[in-house]
């Protein structure tokens, strides 16, 4: 088949065959020429773990006892797919063996395609992959080859290696994507040809249909592109006729449209049960990596993290806030290690989780003469910082408090928090104020520290708070104390006695 | 020719320009007053630590930085203080001295070295040009990352701590030392200083 005639792939040798139906878009109004990506995972089922390169791993079918995949450390010992659980084990004794998980991938690939979705706004899941539009991108990204390049690098931050295929249909894209033929097609007019020299398996039709292909002698798409078309609807079903049209454009492929979920959830489970912060760590760099590209396909950031790690007895839950909204993924992954470091993990975890569901719309990276970014440069990440590894509360602002009682006069409040500041303003008070006040001894009816102490200034008398049970009726002194120290003390005046309640410092 | 406003100055008033030469700091801080002002004629130095000896609380020593906290505030720059753990920062007071509450920071952390990470930290992270430190970082190496911190973020790290310290060896540019007594005006003793005689007295005002 060449280049020159692909009108009529399937164009019969013979006799009765409707030609497919023509193009919905006359050439009048044609739209903006589509190009799709399609990413898929051959190694989804091993990678839906978090793999330490180098470890042998491999996942088997439970109820054949049969391996499906083995990564790449398993090849190296001569595991492969296909053998039984018992030859593989004997190839490479130190196999780590794992039941395959179906709705682990399913999920592993939903967030995939919540991933992808800051490539494109037309994203949809597949069978091993997704696909996603990017004709539309191209230019936003400054090129194809920089948004591939952009695309194999995100995939490899996510943990997975992936092939890819670019074509303007999303079936071409990702036959030739699975028949590792990255190398994209963007003109139409090519894609037939670069469709048929790829094998029938590409196409995943199921097994029936591939050994009955197999059993006419054909080998590649082109082969079936030769056969009368009436002949193979009749026999192989028409699905396969239609795959064929959708696959070179002759027919529509509507895709739903990704819908965005609302919020961010991903669970990794670990290999094995480790206590290994690197290990961990790993985990939740994935994890980071799908959030980031989560948030910018929504165009948001991340205010608050949800981590969770799960041992065998429990499940550990934190909540990390951010002081400036994050879309990082190394910022969000180092929040995230800050506060496993002051972890005390009780027992090894098994499976560890990311959450998020708090974001705020952020504003477009593409302004001219762009302010320093606040996230790198400011007080938020240090706080942030802080905030994961000591509490909200280890660091926090002061706010006047309109009271004339020492102790109620401030009042601390988060970061970032809105105060109103209706306070007084006290130019006699010390700068330190304690917590609580402190009983001083009195000597002959004047208070004492170690020494006597001159009054320097006062009183100040505060009366105040009779209504709310925590009165006050105090007389303030300010007190030199014979080393020079200065100290603020009251006399209890309903009570009688001294107490410290400050220093001058 | 120049009727017309300059572009720049058009978009500077619009706050769309971020220019670096606004944002570069001079090479000390300001608002050393009096007599200690004039023995540190340019300021407090910055990307330091500076250490403060007391026999206790009560002394005046933090009031020193005060001015300092003030001018930082009200350009919109932050001020941390690592208080003591018994106490809490008198916000009423802090106002009475110049200080924008809403550029001041208390770490209140009761560990000792949570306490001290925090200082670095905040130091290190060049958002904070100046952090008091009322708590005691410990040993040698605790200070030596106070000082490298400082120097990290070009703040001023000011440490107070007890005269009990005043024989230990300390990486801290400027130690100063409140004698025990009762005399007014209260003198500042400097034990070391970059081109200051150890041991020159300094009366503070007030």
């Amino acid at each position: 088949m060449t280049s020159a005639q692909p009108a009529l792939p399937l164009a019969p040798r013979g006799k009765v065959s409707r030609p497919a139906p023509p193009a919905r878009h006359p050439a009048g109004a044609r739209r903006k020429r589509e190009l799709w990506c399609a990413l898929v995972l051959p190694s989804l089922m091993l990678e839906v773990r978090p793999l330490r390169p180098g470890l042998p791993a491999a996942v088997f079918d439970p109820a054949r006892r049969v391996i499906l995949a083995a990564s790449e450390a398993a090849a190296e010992a001569g595991v492969r797919p296909g053998q039984s659980t018992t030859t593989a084990w004997a190839m490479c004794p130190a196999l780590v063996t794992f039941v395959r998980d179906p709705a682990a991938e399913e999920r592993a690939l939903a967030r995939l395609a919540g991933w992808a979705a800051q490539f494109s706004p037309r994203v949809s899941p597949e069978a091993q992959g997704v696909v996603l539009e990017i004709g539309a991108s191209i230019r936003l990204f400054g090129g194809l080859s920089a948004l591939l390049e952009r695309l194999a690098d995100g995939l490899a931050s996510l943990g997975y290696r992936g092939v890819r295929g670019i074509a303007p249909t999303p079936l071409a894209a990702l036959w030739r994507a699975r028949a590792g033929q990255g190398h994209p097609v963007v003109d139409p007019v090519r894609l037939t040809g670069a469709l048929a020299g790829l094998p029938l398996a590409a196409m995943g039709c199921d097994a029936k249909t591939l050994a009955a292909l197999d059993g006419l002698g054909l080998c590649c798409i082109g082969d079936l592109l030769r056969l009368p078309r009436p002949g193979v609807a009749r026999r192989y079903g028409p699905a396969l006729v239609e795959a064929l049209d959708r696959a070179l454009g002759r027919r529509p492929d509507p895709r739903p449209a990704w819908r965005p979920q609302p919020v961010y959830a991903g669970t990794l489970e670990l290999p094995v049960e480790s206590e290994s912060l690197k290990l961990i760590g790993l985990a939740f760099r994935r994890l980071a990596s799908e959030l980031a590209g989560f948030v910018r396909a929504r165009d948001a950031a991340v205010r608050r993290l949800e981590l969770t790690l799960e041992t065998e007895r429990q499940v550990l839950e934190t909540t990390l806030a951010c002081h400036a909204p994050l879309r990082d993924a190394e910022r969000l992954l180092a929040l995230v290690t800050t506060r496993l470091e002051a972890f005390e993990l009780p027992a090894p975890v098994r499976a560890v989780g990311l959450r998020a569901d708090d974001f705020v719309s952020h504003a477009p990276e593409r302004a001219l003469v762009a302010p320093p970014d606040p996230e790198a440069t400011g007080l938020a990440p240090v706080l942030s910082r802080i905030a994961a590894r000591l509490g909200e509360d280890a660091v926090v602002r002061l706010a006047l408090a309109p009271d004339h009682r020492p102790e109620r006069a401030v009042r601390a409040c988060r970061v970032g928090e809105p105060r109103h500041a209706r306070g007084m303003v006290r130019p006699g008070w010390p700068l330190l104020l304690l917590a609580e006040p402190r009983r001083l001894a009195e000597v002959a009816g004047r208070p004492s520290a170690g020494g006597r102490l001159d009054v320097v200034a006062g009183p100040e008398r505060i009366e105040s708070g009779w209504w709310d049970g925590a009165g006050a009726a105090r007389d303030y002194y300010r007190l030199r104390a014979r080393n020079g120290a200065e100290l603020w003390a009251f006399r209890d005046r309903a009570r009688g006695g001294w107490y410290l309640h400050g220093y001058f410092l | 020719m120049s009727a017309a406003p300059e572009l720049i100055e058009v978009l500077r008033a619009r706050g769309e320009v971020w220019s670096a030469a606004e944002h570069l700091h001079p090479r000390t801080l300001r608002a050393a007053r009096g007599e200690l002002g004039g023995l540190l004629p340019e300021g407090w130095p910055r990307g330091k630590l500076v250490e403060v000896l007391t026999t206790g609380p009560g002394f005046g020593e933090a009031s020193l930085f005060m001015g300092l906290a003030a001018e930082l505030t009200a350009a919109g720059r932050e001020v941390a203080w690592v208080a003591p753990e018994a106490g809490v920062p008198n916000a009423p007071a802090l106002a009475a001295a110049g200080i924008d509450l809403a550029h001041f920071l208390w770490v209140r952390t009761t560990d000792r070295h949570r306490a001290a990470w925090v200082a670095r930290e905040l130091l290190a992270s060049g958002a904070v040009p100046l952090v008091l430190v009322s708590r005691e970082p410990g040993d040698q190496r605790a200070l030596r990352g106070l000082a490298l911190a400082a120097r990290q973020g070009d703040a001023l790290g000011v440490l107070l701590r007890d005269e009990a310290r005043r024989g230990e060896a300390s990486p801290a540019q400027l130690r100063l030392d409140f004698p025990a007594e009762p005399r007014r005006p209260r003198r500042v003793v400097v034990l070391k200083g970059r081109g200051i005689a150890p041991g020159t007295s300094i009366a503070l005002e007030g």
